[in-house]
């Protein structure tokens, strides 16, 4: 094996031998630090994916004025049609809307159904979605946009998208990002502060160590090398001990929730999280385990440790 | 090989270690240095092994100019030079063997050659069969063997010893000095700080004497 891994695996299993009951308090706390880390991923996630499936299925309407030309319709539906955020644009005609609105309507007021002038108040629309490109906290953005272009073209009365609940449905997605963003930007600096001070606690036994290193000739890196993959190894390991912790208690919570949520219907967006965030969790638990401990190290390590040690 | 040109250090307080100290060793000399507990020794062997930097004046070392040594040079001069101390400072956790190839596994050598050369300077202090050992299950005399050992085996131009006797007996303080003699006599320059004067006057070697951080005596 090559002398410098050899090196690095020895002062590993050296640290975790003589401070086996540090070491092991030090992965329980990262452990269940990155357990409320990937939690709180994967509620943010789920939530996002349900709230993506809702955005999908809002429709913007197009109303055309009474005195509105095939011209201005066809204007309204090239603009539509180029427009790479906008899914599937539709023409509904007067008469069209008119006998949807007369099915639903039938029930609830027959008398209606037999006015004469009824066509008058129901105009011609074009109706659309929004492309699956277009993120969730994007689309409030996205249709305000189109909905302003549209109302000043020629021939169109008013456009709709349910603007208060688009409004809300917005707020709730950024709250999320956000929200926990900021959550697991707190879990993951505490999380960093106790990994350093487990690598802090064993440099600080291992002064002597350094300080011989030092005298003997060796650099720093030859000195921080060892201390850094210790501290990327126990980051690594304790997102990887949480991320399986996490996936079995997911597991063991789905069937009881696709239960609970079964008339939601939802039960196909609820996953876990997907490789991408999984490598992104470990790779955060490795360089954060790597970074507070060349932090640490370098405290000491700087060419004179025996210098500050007899002072 | 060795020289200080008006060299001060003060240390906080302020406390004046070391007052314009002037000084020149040659390659290949023996050079004791004594004094009272107090007298600055300690702060000069800092100086020699670029633990410490002078507050002003110049140390230049084996080519190295100690006063503005950056930290990225300081590893390069101290595989330049051996260093042996009075508490040993050998790592508990490493056998025998393990200890004095540190110098050569941080230079990166290859297995073999350290295999090699270990066994030479083993052989050379008397401890080929202690190889396997760890320093607390062997005597002080064989520890600070091990600790010259490890000072020599890179084959430094400078060998530089804080009260290298200190921790023993006699008898056992002979045998090292002996020992360090040997070193001197294949050509390494020895600087040894010492408070014990009746083994310096046996010895009949360079004396430098300090006090209140000045040279007050060289009998070169």
């Amino acid at each position: 094996m090559n002398p410098a891994a050899t090196r690095i695996i020895t002062h590993i299993g050296k640290s975790w031998r003589h401070h086996l009951s540090l070491q092991m308090a030090t992965l329980v706390v990262l452990v269940a630090s990155f357990v409320v880390i990937s939690g709180v991923i994967n509620i943010s996630y789920n939530l996002q994916r349900i709230l993506t499936l809702w955005g999908e299925s809002m429709q913007v309407s197009v109303y055309f004025n009474e005195s509105a030309t095939e011209q201005n319709i066809s204007a309204v539906q090239k603009f539509l049609d180029e427009d790479q955020q906008v899914e599937k644009p539709k023409y509904v005609t007067k008469e069209a809307a008119l006998g949807v609105f007369k099915e639903q309507m039938a029930s609830y007021a027959p008398d209606l159904l037999n006015d004469k002038d009824l066509a008058k108040f129901v105009p011609s629309s074009v109706q659309f979605g929004l492309n699956k490109t277009v993120g969730a906290s994007e689309q409030l953005g996205v249709m305000k946009s189109l909905s302003d272009t549209l109302k000043v073209m020629a021939g169109v009365e008013d456009v709709s998208f349910g603007q208060e609940w688009v409004k809300s449905y917005s707020t709730v997605t950024r709250v999320l990002t956000w929200g926990g963003g900021i959550f697991i930007l707190i879990i993951s600096i505490s999380a960093a502060f106790v990994m350093a001070n487990s690598i802090h606690s064993s440099i600080a036994q291992r002064r002597t160590e350094i300080e011989v290193l030092e005298l003997v000739g060796a650099t720093r890196n030859y000195i921080r090398t060892p201390f850094v993959w210790e501290g990327a190894l126990l980051g690594g390991g304790s997102s990887l001990l949480a991320l399986l912790l996490s996936f079995g208690g997911f597991t063991a919570l789905k069937d009881y929730l696709h239960a609970q949520i079964a008339f939601l219907q939802l039960s196909s967006q609820i996953q876990f999280i997907g490789p991408g965030i999984i490598f992104g969790v470990m790779t955060f638990g490795v360089l954060a385990g790597a970074l507070s401990s060349w932090i640490c190290v370098r405290n000491i390590n700087d060419g004179w440790a025996a210098t500050h040690a007899t002072k | 090989m060795i020289q200080f040109s008006h060299v001060y250090k003060t240390y906080t307080g302020p406390v004046h270690a070391l007052k314009n100290i002037d000084l020149t060793i040659d390659k290949g000399e023996f050079v004791f240095i004594t004094g009272p507990s107090g007298a600055g020794k300690t702060t000069l062997f800092k100086m020699l092994s670029a633990y410490d930097k002078p507050s002003s004046g110049n140390v230049n070392v084996a080519g190295f100019d100690l006063g503005k040594i950056g930290v990225e040079k300081v590893a390069d001069f101290r595989r330049r030079i051996g260093v042996i101390f009075q508490d040993f400072k050998l790592l508990k956790d490493r056998t025998i063997f393990e200890n004095i190839a540190l110098p050569l596994l941080v230079r990166g050598d290859r297995p073999a050659q350290i295999q090699r050369r270990v066994s030479e300077i083993l052989d050379h202090v008397g401890l080929l069969e202690k190889a396997d050992q760890r320093p607390e299950f062997i005597s002080g005399g064989e520890q600070q063997r091990t600790a010259i050992a490890r000072a020599l085996i890179h084959q430094p131009g400078v060998l530089i010893a804080d009260e290298p006797t200190g921790n023993l007996d006699p008898s056992l303080s002979e045998e090292i000095m002996d020992l360090l003699e040997r070193v001197c006599a294949q050509g390494t320059t020895v600087f040894v700080a010492t408070h014990d004067l009746e083994m310096v006057k046996r010895r009949k070697k360079r004396t430098i004497q300090i006090a209140g951080g000045m040279i007050i005596g060289d009998n070169k």
